[in-house]
């Protein structure tokens, strides 16, 4: 991953933006990553420290470039090694010779008698080896020492590419919060907050002008600016850039002296491939069985994210429409999730919502049904291993019928 | 499952208070989280919020603690020397919150087990090195572990992952994991605990509901000045003894020997030429080194020309000229052969030098990159004397518990005085007849002296 010591940035009104790149520095950029990329062809089954050295030589701004174009072949170098494949070599074998060879050593000079080439030559003969293969080999486990094994990237445009999203990440790695502005589909607003979710961030949601506001931090950014939630920031770029646009503006931390400045980013449509949107295994197995029984209900992904002022906002994973109202209720699955995720849901519950929703709870997370028996909209249904349809249909059917 | 008026939780690292009456006023430590419609606080606040509800006959569920007694205490501790017993009885005055600074050797280890002894909750102990996680999961497994009661000892860090009543850990692992399991520990020792006052650190400490907190260390002070920080998040200074008030009596004897070496009449030529180029370029900047932001000013300056890249390139060729002269090298054949048998702690201040001591003199060299059993593998062979000779960077600076080693070279270093220290303590651990030393070796009539001078400023040198 690129840090900030990778990436050209700009101040500018009191703020930090990625520095824009003159057709010059791009066309640099490009001929660094092509030039690199032939380097680490050409270097597949030498030593990292080789590729290290050779990349040092081919990515290599002028004497007179700027700090800008030194950083960017830095995060040029940066990719191109985070893309290459290393091999593990033999470790095992390495460990064991060097037991054997330093042992030997021990014992000669215990007896008075250590003279180096005649202890490496005797465990070369020990050893069925030649003496340089024994220098060679004798450290061969160290990380410069392992060989390229494939490189994982398929073309400068892609490295580029690459750089596009990573110079975001490396500034997010030192963000204390984030705000993002979207205008996405339901499909990639949902996928943003999943992905949220999963991390453990909190975050609250306004509809604005022109799309989604979301302000999304760790829970100690109560108390105090910390860097800690900068990489589970930072992953949520992909999400983020693949919406129809977006605006970043982020609290950071680059300074040595970690004073708090503004970041800024935006983008438009078609700047990320649409990141992957499937559903939980539990949900697609779900809508899939509730399909099959062809019951009053059917049964879709859910493509709403469900505000709920002062309290968040609810993912759901599906939509159960009944077939002959058209009523919905929506399903959230709570697998992963925390007991206290549960706990802020009984209590929206309890306090009312403007929706059904039937929430599926781990057995894991120790919380009885019993908690929302005769709620109006919202029901609970705890499962172990796999997640009765039935089951889910019956809560649905009480909450319509209700 | 019908929730209790107030219920108090974990959630990553902070604590949920739920169900507070609005003239309850604001409970210690909290904040009113909008984003989720509760009261928040750090998880280090857990004492004081349990205290708090208390004091006002408030009843509530606490489903936050998750840690729980120890099925049976420690079994078989030696009888504490005087000092132990002060520093733990100094501790349980605190509240069983507070840092005890002792010499390497002098067996702080000790006061942790008695203090995990004396609350027995469960209890995770952090340490800076996979190392230390190993010393430490060997002598926890020795005093409270087994297949009975307490149960295996956990260990999280260097590829293993097992939570248990008593678990150890690396700093590192603390930071990255501390939000999911900070819960599930009464007690958190923090060895070598002048490490946790790094930024990252320190969140795992505010991340930990623990209400028992010890800190060991022989050397609290750090140069940023940031031990200030360890009153809030273990407790303040309850007990300190230092190297000469234990020397002797508790400590082995030692000597230390500076040996000065002196570059061959080309490396001379080069480090001069490096030096000059470099200086040339320092006084040109007009930055003042001696300042606590000077060499960060130099760094910054000197890469937006051509000419400063050049001067931090002629740094750095002099430095590793005065660090690894050959003739250290030299000199370091004469010492090995001169405490030949003797168990002998080789330091250098890189890799690349421990590297290629390693290879010179075909000893086993032990370095961030090397993988636990083979390091546990050769500090039982360096133990049991079958190799005496270990060579390390700057990984065994701390803690590691050797008390054969007799014998320590430091081929190179920083100025850090915490090192220096911290490397004479590896010898100092006592045995019946055992006087230990410390050989620094230095290259004459270049940076590498000022360097020197700067990590003795300490009591243990004079």
């Amino acid at each position: 991953m690129l840090t900030v010591e990778h990436v050209p940035l700009r101040r500018r009104g009191g703020v930090v933006e990625l520095a824009p790149l003159g057709a010059g520095q791009l066309a640099s950029a490009r001929a660094w990553a092509q030039a690199g990329l032939d380097v680490a062809r050409a270097h597949e089954g030498l030593p990292r420290a080789a590729l290290e050295e050779a990349l040092d030589a081919a990515v290599a701004p002028a004497d007179d470039a700027t700090a800008a174009d030194r950083r960017l072949a830095l995060g040029c170098k940066r990719l191109l090694l985070d893309a290459c494949d290393f091999a593990t070599p033999d470790a095992e074998g390495a460990e064991a010779l060097r037991a054997t060879l330093f042992n030997a050593a021990a014992q000669a000079r215990a007896q008075g008698r250590f003279v180096r080439e005649q202890v490496i030559a005797a465990v070369a003969a020990e050893r069925g080896l030649g003496v340089d293969d024994v220098e060679r080999l004798l450290f061969a486990d160290l990380a410069e020492a392992h060989p390229v094994a494939a490189l994982d990237v398929r073309d400068a445009d892609e490295l580029l590419r690459r750089w596009q999203v990573g110079r975001i990440q490396a500034v997010l790695l030192r963000a204390t919060r984030l705000q993002v502005t979207v205008d996405a589909t339901p499909a990639q607003l949902r996928a943003l907050l999943r992905a949220a979710k999963l991390r453990q961030l909190l975050f609250d949601v306004d509809m604005v002008e022109g799309g989604v506001r979301l302000r999304i931090e760790g829970p100690l950014a109560l108390f105090s600016s910390v860097t800690r939630y900068g990489l589970k920031l930072a992953l949520l770029v992909p999400a983020i850039r693949a919406c129809r646009r977006w605006h970043i503006e982020a609290e950071v931390k680059l300074r040595k002296d970690r004073t708090i400045e503004t970041f800024v980013a935006a983008g438009n449509d078609g700047d990320e491939p649409a990141p992957d949107v499937e559903l939980h295994p539990i949900a697609a197995k779900l809508n899939d069985d509730v399909a099959r029984a062809r019951g009053p209900f059917t049964a879709a992904p859910a493509s709403d994210v469900l505000r709920l002022p002062g309290a968040g906002a609810l993912v759901p994973d599906l939509v159960l429409t009944h077939g002959s109202t058209g009523e919905q209720v929506f399903v959230e699955i709570l697998g992963f999730w925390s007991r206290s995720a549960v706990w802020r849901r009984v209590e929206l519950v309890e306090r009312g919502l403007p929706f059904k929703v039937v929430f599926c709870v781990s057995e894991r997370l120790r919380v009885s049904e019993e908690a929302l028996p005769d709620a109006a909209t919202g029901a609970l249904v705890v499962f172990k291993g796999a997640l009765s349809a039935a089951r889910v249909v019956e809560r649905a059917l009480r909450l319509t019928a209700g | 499952m019908v929730a209790p008026p107030l219920a108090l939780s974990w959630f990553a690292g902070t604590l949920e208070l739920r169900g507070l009456e609005d003239d309850a006023g604001m409970p210690p430590g909290c904040a009113w989280d909008e984003r989720d419609a509760c009261h928040r606080a750090p998880a280090c606040r857990y004492a004081e919020l349990v205290l708090w509800a208390r004091d006002r006959g408030l009843a509530f569920e606490d489903r936050a603690r998750r840690y729980q007694e120890l099925a049976h205490g420690a079994r078989g501790l030696p009888p504490s020397r005087p000092f132990q017993a002060e520093a733990l009885d100094a501790w349980r005055k605190a509240r069983g919150r507070g840092v005890v600074v002792l010499p390497t050797g002098a067996g702080k280890t000790h006061v942790a087990l008695r203090a995990i002894d004396d609350r027995r909750r469960s209890a995770l102990v952090v340490a800076p090195t996979l190392d230390l996680v190993r010393q430490w999961h060997e002598l926890l497994t020795a005093s409270f572990g087994g297949t009975d009661g307490n149960g295996e000892v956990g260990v999280l860090g260097g590829g293993q992952h097992e939570i248990r009543p008593l678990t150890v850990t690396t700093y590192d692992s603390a930071w990255a994991h501390m939000e999911h399991l900070g819960a599930r520990f009464g007690l958190v020792v923090f060895d070598e605990v002048h490490h946790l006052c790094a930024e990252a650190y320190a969140q795992a400490a505010r991340l930990c509901l623990a209400p028992y907190r010890l800190g060991l260390t022989a050397t609290p002070e750090r140069a940023d000045g940031r031990e200030a920080l360890l009153d809030e998040l273990v407790g303040p200074v309850v007990y300190r003894k230092e190297i000469d008030e234990l020397e002797g009596e508790w400590l082995a004897e030692y000597d230390v020997v500076r040996l000065e070496v002196v570059l061959s009449e080309a490396d001379r030529a080069a480090y001069d030429a490096a030096h000059a180029e470099y200086r040339a370029f320092v006084q040109k900047s007009g930055v003042r080194l001696s300042s606590p932001q000077g060499w960060g000013e130099l760094v910054k300056r000197a890469a937006r020309s051509a000419e400063g890249r050049s001067a931090l390139a002629a740094h750095r060729r002099q430095r590793a000229l005065s660090f690894a002269a050959p003739q250290k090298l030299d000199e370091l054949e004469r010492l090995l052969e001169r405490h030949r048998g003797a168990r002998t702690l080789v330091f250098t201040d890189d890799n690349a030098t421990a590297y290629a001591i390693a290879r010179r003199f075909l000893v086993p060299v032990i370095t961030h990159q090397t993988k636990v059993r083979e390091r546990s593998a050769l500090l039982k062979a360096f133990s049991d004397g079958a190799l005496p000779v270990l060579a390390t960077s700057r990984v065994l600076n701390e803690g590691i518990d050797v008390p054969e080693a007799q014998v320590a070279v430091i081929v190179s270093g920083t100025g850090s005085v915490r090192e220096h220290v911290q490397r004479l303590g590896r010898v100092l651990r006592r045995r019946e007849g055992k006087r230990a030393v410390l050989y620094e070796l230095v290259t004459a009539d270049t940076g590498e002296a000022f360097t020197s001078e700067r990590r003795r400023d300490h009591v243990a040198y004079r």
